[in-house]
């Protein structure tokens, strides 16, 4: 017998009843949320299906057929809390198992050695005890025939509960061909759609179902039925799904005493991180971000979400974003606590473009983006792209990630000119020699500012306006030319203002 | 010489390095925009840190560092070993540096060449191509020393 199944029945309800300390040979049922009148049942237990009550029946029709059901209301935090301790209990068996379903459990029992199948369940059973709830443990040779015995009692070894708990060990493994054809029901895994078909044809047993020609099934009924006999036959063995409890990568550290400078911390963290991506690499993960958090001496705390540019499992890498990080904050008291937690992930598999040329080190790259912020700011770096706008000398500053994705816009925005203007940041105030022609004054001559003379040459006006229903501005420019082949870019405010906006070429 | 560099369609950006905070993305249009990465400096010695980042980076090719506007008294600040470093960190990253400077002042440059423009008012409604064939020969000008 490689194979064990631990049914729960009813876990969310028998978990209520188990706190409560409720009768478990009552009938009960574990309701929908919402009024009582609308709710539906969600879970019975054995001894409600006695009253032929069934799931997704509502609350006043199942009163009418058993007037003594137990009404219960779910309680999400004590079925996670009886799950966890399920799932200890498994644990403590074997390592290897699936999570079937909410209320069933396969085990692999090929790896565990045991004297006779009787003595393990008899084992088993005892141990179950300290759950305080009624299961069903049966085996067999394939997961999915475990599966099916451990639905009912007849098949299975029992934990029940009467006045005090009852352990029923079966000396004998009985065949699931006994088992009534609604048995499937309880279970999700075993989908039956064509039930109202096999008992049209007057099959009430999964031995009636076994003793059909599987090729005629398949061709009547589809392939789903034929995998079914398959199971009941033992031909199916499929693998199992094994679940492996989510891990938490994280350490902490307490300086004793307080620590002040980066350098200490940065000696604990190598240690830590080489610990914890070690940890993920034996899990096939690699870390996505690093979480730091520090606790100062003063009860002040300090936390930042450090993302990588691409996961990985070195922990050089993540050391380096985190001294880049520590150099740009100012601690206001000396280190009592650090701590780390990765974010684990899959790990990157990418092939590189054999014409194209990528980053040599994305996270090298990441890290100095972060330094040149530093130095320049934020928002002070990036891939520019011209505004959608009239009024000269708007664009929009992407930040530049670390993998270098930058979608443009869809509609191209064209050069404002085909010389190049190199643009003064902010415009340069300057006195201008002008006359009045027209509407706009024309410049004759610089006065002041770097570039002085006489102007040679000038096209203009350009007059430009807009936001005229907030913020409103108008200017008119003017391209001058200056002796030297020096050529400017001036602007015009009404009435007196002039300004040089940049230089061309 | 910025526009000149954007018109070749690479797979890593053009980091530009803008000491006084002068480039104009409306002269350039949004597509060649998008391949250049544009870091604004206020001050000289901003972007002389920047350039030593990326250079000892290596993942961007080309490093542009404009200091074209910058005034000769900011200029004489910058030390020559900070060129002499420059140019180690480029040979070591397999980046290049291009320095746009008003007047020669790296002390050991790989290539060195005078730009000289003649464009007129004329230039600046030009079609492109003709404005290719000025800026060829402003090239012509330039004398490799």
């Amino acid at each position: 017998m490689s194979y064990a199944a631990l049914h729960l029945p009813a876990l969310p309800l028998t978990c209520l009843l188990a706190r409560e300390q409720a009768d478990f040979a009552r009938p009960a049922a574990l309701l929908s949320s919402g009024k009582r009148e609308k709710s539906a049942i969600l879970y019975l237990n054995e001894a409600a299906l006695r009253y032929d009550l069934q799931i997704e029946m509502s609350t006043t029709r199942a009163l009418a057929r058993c007037s003594d059901l137990g009404l219960y209301d779910a309680d999400e935090k004590l079925e996670a809390s009886a799950k966890i301790e399920a799932l200890g209990l498994i644990d403590s068996f074997t390592p290897d198992y699936e999570v079937t379903g909410p209320d069933i459990f396969l085990l692999d029992l090929s790896t565990i050695l045991f004297a006779s199948p009787e003595e393990w369940l008899h084992q088993a059973l005892e141990e179950a005890r300290r759950l305080g709830l009624p299961l069903n443990l049966a085996l067999a040779e394939t997961p999915d025939l475990a599966h099916i015995a451990a639905l009912s009692s007849a098949t299975a070894s029992s934990l029940r509960y009467r006045t005090k708990s009852e352990i029923r060990v079966l000396n004998e493994l009985p065949s699931v061909h006994g088992l009534p054809l609604s048995m499937l029901n309880r279970s999700s895994a075993f989908p039956l759609p064509e039930a109202k078909v096999l008992e049209l044809w007057g099959l009430k047993r999964l031995a009636d179902l076994v003793a059909l020609p599987r090729q005629g099934l398949a061709e009547r009924l589809g392939p789903d039925l034929a995998r079914l006999h398959d199971i009941l036959t033992g031909k199916h063995h499929r693998l199992l799904q094994l679940h492996r409890p989510t891990q938490n990568y994280q350490t902490s550290h307490q300086f004793e005493p307080p620590i002040e400078g980066v350098d200490p911390i940065l000696f604990i963290a190598r240690r830590l991180l080489q610990v914890l991506c070690q940890r993920l690499a034996s899990h096939q993960r690699a870390a996505e971000s690093l979480h730091l958090a520090l606790s100062f001496e003063n009860g002040a705390a300090h936390s930042r979400h450090l993302r990588q540019s691409e996961p990985t499992l070195d922990p050089d890498i993540l050391l380096r974003s985190l001294h880049t990080h520590l150099e740009s904050i100012r601690v206001p008291a000396p280190v009592t606590e650090c701590h780390f937690r990765l974010s684990p992930t899959l790990p990157r598999h990418a092939q590189h473009q054999l014409f194209q040329r990528g980053l040599k080190d994305p996270h090298q790259f990441a890290d100095t983006l972060k330094r040149l912020s530093g130095v320049v700011g934020i928002d002070q770096l990036g891939i520019p792209q011209p505004a959608a706008s009239h009024q000269p000398g708007l664009f929009d500053l992407h930040p530049l990630e670390a993998d270098l994705k930058f979608t443009p816009a869809e509609e191209p925005i064209l050069p404002s000119s085909q010389l190049p203007l190199k643009r003064q940041r902010p415009p340069l105030a300057v006195h201008v020699a002008s006359e009045k022609r027209g509407r706009y004054p024309r410049p004759l001559a610089l006065l002041t500012g770097p570039h002085q003379g006489t102007i040679r040459e000038a096209r203009g006006p350009f007059p430009l306006s807009g936001s005229w229903w907030e913020a409103a501005w108008q200017q008119s420019e003017w391209d001058i030319e200056l002796p030297k082949n020096l050529l400017l870019q001036l602007t015009h405010t009404p009435p007196h203002d002039w300004h040089l906006t940049g230089i061309y070429g | 010489m910025i526009s000149e560099l954007l018109e070749k369609e690479r797979d890593l950006p053009l980091a530009l390095i803008d000491g006084r905070d002068s480039f104009d993305p409306g002269s350039y249009g949004s597509e060649k925009c998008g391949r250049l990465f544009w870091i604004r400096c206020r001050e000289a010695m901003q972007a002389i840190q920047c350039t030593d980042l990326l250079l000892r980076d290596g993942n961007l090719p080309l490093v542009l560092l404009d200091l074209h506007l910058t005034s000769e008294r900011e200029l004489r600040r910058i030390p020559s070993a900070i060129w002499h470093r420059f140019r180690a960190e480029a040979r070591d990253s397999g980046a290049a540096l291009l320095a746009l400077t008003p007047r020669p002042c790296l002390p050991s440059p790989h290539s060195r060449f005078t730009l000289s423009s003649i464009f007129t008012l004329a230039n600046i409604e030009r079609e492109s191509p003709t404005l290719r064939t000025a800026a060829a020969a402003s090239k012509t000008v330039a004398q490799s020393q």
